[in-house]
């Protein structure tokens, strides 16, 4: 019964007419790290074009989240600059992006755009999804969404993390550390 | 439920796209579940379980109901040392403390000690309630407050899923998964009034699983009396241990937990208290995304007063459900719970039973659909059939409606019923030539309506506002003999309604700065049915206060320091004399203060130095000398470390 064609398009239906409303818990609590990372992180000034300019969250790919991002963002500052979320289709190296979440969608997309941002002072998160890890990346463990940190890869690229985030976090991988 | 099921059917339909885990995912948590999600701290978002294990619902996420939850961090941020105290966070719940040891907690209406029978009260499924005397006895019900997860507090029917005597609420305390809490932790309190010492050990012991061993003692200082003449002392002292083990494999997930305890009091004659508990749970995946849940667990207890009594309550529970679901869209849950107890008591006064020793069951059957009937309504229909070895079946259905307006707002409203089954005090007392057995004595029973919103107004301030009119019928009286006045006889002999409102609010001022307010308001008309009487004027009504509002405030400074307040106004509560029939103001109102310093001195150690009721020297919460001689609750200071290794 539950193969049927019928069945299958019924569903479709329910899906897209109840997407609007159903983000499911698991990213709404994604969404709601996200902005809380960025008082912990310290950029390079060179990572922003001005003093005014805005901390970016860009989002690679499909939205995961729903539309659930903007709103937890939305008036939120860190220290002077506000945050601000952008969507990108693709990697794009000329958006000024101080954070870039890379979704479950496209692995393979996923690991060109870690490689393109090695050394750059962006932090790349990583959905629970993918095996390639980007500065920071999400994981569920035990039905809880937690987070691991690369802070070597952190160093490399010129971030610097407090360790109040790093004690935070589920795992770390230390600076220095091969 | 049909998670496993549709997903599989996601990957092979292109119509999903990106929305393949959205549906389904438990019971569909709402916008509401996520915009509290919203101003979690990073610790809090660590915590949140994205689906339940028992795929029971998680009230916060979709409730049609009157539901607030304390979470682990609002219990460590109030400086709570036991329960009760943890519990006044709730603004749908009356917390009154009594003396030294004594608590009377209900929810819209009948809080005081003879009278507070209508709540039901589980720690991790397992009922606290006694079926000796309807009542929790807060003292001997003590949960490490380190190791609780989350307090989920519901005023009004419980509805279907939880078990009996769910009549004005339930509280629902849930511990810690033992793979939560490893490592070492010692929580130590000391201050002018009380002490608590307690001490955990989590680990591994093999793959899959994970234990923790705790153990911990308390003492709370005695309280000064109201009366010149009252020389009890009530100071209480409590050893308690115990352990959790979590098990899990694929698609299973087994729990294990226990705990001992023994306390006691130099006041009535030196009561003594001890017992333990143990239950399992065993959570179950099976076929095309339903669940099997099954709990059982063993609770003795034993209360010795040297001079007055001895009870023995020894029960055995055992209950399942089922989640699954009847087509498409919908959750369908049922099940059954049966419950046997054994409750011996020994008088050695006057008043006593004629069977000293009774054996009690009380068993139901429920059954609980929930689905769509369009986009955004929402609808919860459920059944439970209740048996009682005091009362006869009784029919209990249950019916909610959840309607997401708009993104952010939801309303809901629902009609119930629930009752309250007798006691052995209500049914077997006696004292020859004074007091009755009450063989006919029945249940009381309650039809609320509800109704309420639940929402985000703005973008930092969520929003909760409940409404119900309970239709109250059958409640207990003293009925006595014209002339002669004895022999008395309990009654079914009062009804009445209650109307009110709760509410409350979270604001996040600032991303280091969160306020959360809350309040009640309670109406009360209740008269006596025709052609009854009752000797105590009520007594069975309790004592309320038509209000109650708390102001709490939570600042993260400088880093590593916080700052927390709690202020808290209280109505007067007025109520019969039980003796005259007079209306006399027994507790004044009154506000008080609390406050906490707290520094996070390293990643592992955690100070705080606290101050609880700073505006007075000291006031009462609760007057009912029929049960305890009235007692101050004082100002006190204490200083708290929790250090993990």
């Amino acid at each position: 019964m539950r193969s049927s064609p019928l069945v299958l398009g019924l569903l479709g239906v329910i899906l897209v007419s109840s997407a609007r409303a159903d983000v499911s818990l698991e990213y709404a609590v994604k969404a709601a790290y996200l902005p809380k990372f960025v008082p912990f992180i310290t950029w390079p000034d060179t990572a922003f074009a001005n003093p005014a300019a805005p901390v970016t969250i860009c989002v690679l790919g499909p939205d995961p989240f729903g539309g659930k991002l903007e709103q937890t963002v939305g008036g939120l500052k860190s220290g002077d600059r506000s945050i601000a979320v952008r969507h990108l289709p693709a990697s794009d190296p000329s958006a000024s992006c101080q954070v870039i979440f890379v979704g479950n969608a496209d692995a393979a997309a996923a690991e060109g755009t870690l490689g393109a941002m090695k050394g750059k002072p962006v932090v790349t998160v990583t959905d629970s999804g993918l095996k390639t890890h980007g500065v920071i990346s999400f994981l569920i463990e035990a039905n809880h969404v937690r987070f691991d940190i690369d802070d070597a890869a952190a160093a490399q690229s010129g971030l610097v993390i407090s360790s109040k985030l790093l004690g935070l976090a589920h795992a770390v991988r230390q600076r220095g550390q091969p | 439920m049909q998670f496993r099921c549709v997903r599989g059917m996601m990957s092979a339909s292109v119509l999903l796209g990106g929305f393949l885990l959205s549906f389904g995912v438990e019971a569909q948590p709402t916008q509401l579940a996520q915009n509290d999600v919203r101003q979690m701290s990073i610790e809090e978002l660590a915590n949140v379980a994205i689906t339940s294990v028992s795929r029971r619902p998680e009230p916060l996420a979709q409730a049609p109901a009157a539901v607030f939850v304390i979470s682990a961090e609002d219990i460590r941020r109030s400086g709570a040392i036991n329960l009760p105290e943890a519990l006044r966070m709730a603004p749908n719940l009356e917390v009154a403390r009594m003396n030294g040891f004594g608590y009377t907690i209900s929810a819209r209406g009948f809080n005081s000690p003879e009278s507070s029978n209508k709540l039901l009260v589980l720690v991790d499924g397992r009922s606290v309630y006694s079926p000796l005397a309807s009542s929790v006895f807060w003292e001997n019900v003590d949960v490490p407050l380190a190791d609780v997860a989350r307090i989920e507090v519901i005023s009004g029917p419980g509805g279907t899923l939880y078990g009996a005597n769910a009549v004005n609420g339930v509280i629902n305390i849930v511990t810690k998964d033992s793979a939560d809490t490893q490592g070492a932790l010692l929580d130590a309190t000391a201050g002018s009034a009380d002490m608590k010492v307690m001490a955990r050990y989590g680990f591994t012991p093999w793959d899959g699983g994970s234990l923790r061993l705790y153990g911990q003692v308390s003492h709370a200082n005695n309280t000064s009396p109201l009366s010149a003449l009252d020389t009890t002392r009530t100071a209480w002292a409590r050893n308690q241990g115990g352990f959790r083990l979590d098990q899990k494999f694929d698609g299973d997930s087994l729990t294990l937990q226990g705990d001992i305890f023994a306390n006691s009091t130099p006041a009535m004659e030196l009561e003594h208290a001890r017992g333990y508990n143990l239950s399992g749970r065993w959570s179950h995946d099976l076929e095309g995304g339903s669940s099997l849940d099954v709990q059982a667990y063993v609770d003795e207890n034993a209360r010795i007063l040297p001079l007055l009594a001895r009870e023995q309550l020894d029960t055995f529970d055992l209950q399942a459900q089922h989640n699954t679901a009847l087509w498409w869209n919908d959750t369908f849950i049922w099940g059954g719970e049966y419950r046997h107890s054994k409750e011996a008591f020994f008088s050695k006064v006057a008043f006593g039973f004629a069977n000293p020793v009774t054996h009690l069951d009380i068993e139901n059957l429920f059954a609980q659909d929930s689905f769509n009937l369009f986009d955004n309504l929402k609808v919860i229909t459920g059944i439970k059939i209740e048996n009682s070895s005091y009362s006869n079946v009784d029919f209990l259905p249950d019916l909610r409606f959840s309607w997401s307006v708009a993104d952010n707002h939801m309303l809901w409203a629902s009609v119930s019923r629930a009752v309250r089954t007798p006691s052995k005090i209500d049914r077997e007392l006696e004292l020859p030539g004074l007091l009755l057995p009450a063989p006919r004595f029945h249940s009381e029973k309650l039809t609320a309506y509800e109704a309420g919103y639940r929402g985000q107004p703005l973008a930092d301030l969520s929003l909760s506002v409940s409404l119900y009119y309970n239709l109250y019928d059958d409640l207990r009286t003293d009925h006595y003999t014209p002339v002669t006045v004895v022999p008395i006889q309990l009654r079914n002999g009062i009804t009445g309604d209650n109307y009110g409102v709760e509410a409350w609010a979270k604001y996040a001022v600032t991303d280091w700065w969160r306020l959360s307010a809350g309040a009640n308001w309670l109406q009360r008309t209740e008269h006596l049915k025709p052609g009854r009487v009752d000797l105590t004027f009520g007594q069975s009504l309790g004592q309320d206060p038509p209000y109650q509002a708390q102001l709490r405030s939570e600042m993260n400074l400088l880093g590593d320091w916080e700052f927390d307040s709690a202020l808290r106004t209280i109505g007067h509560v007025k109520a019969r004399d039980a003796t005259t029939g007079n209306t006399k103001v027994l507790v004044g109102a009154y506000t008080e203060l609390d406050l906490r310093i707290g520094w996070h001195m390293t990643s592992a150690t955690d100070i705080s130095l606290e101050g609880f009721n700073l505006l007075h020297q000291r006031h009462l919460e609760a007057n009912d000398p029929s049960t305890y001689a009235p007692q101050y609750v004082p100002r006190a200071f204490m200083l708290n470390l929790r250090q993990s290794l």
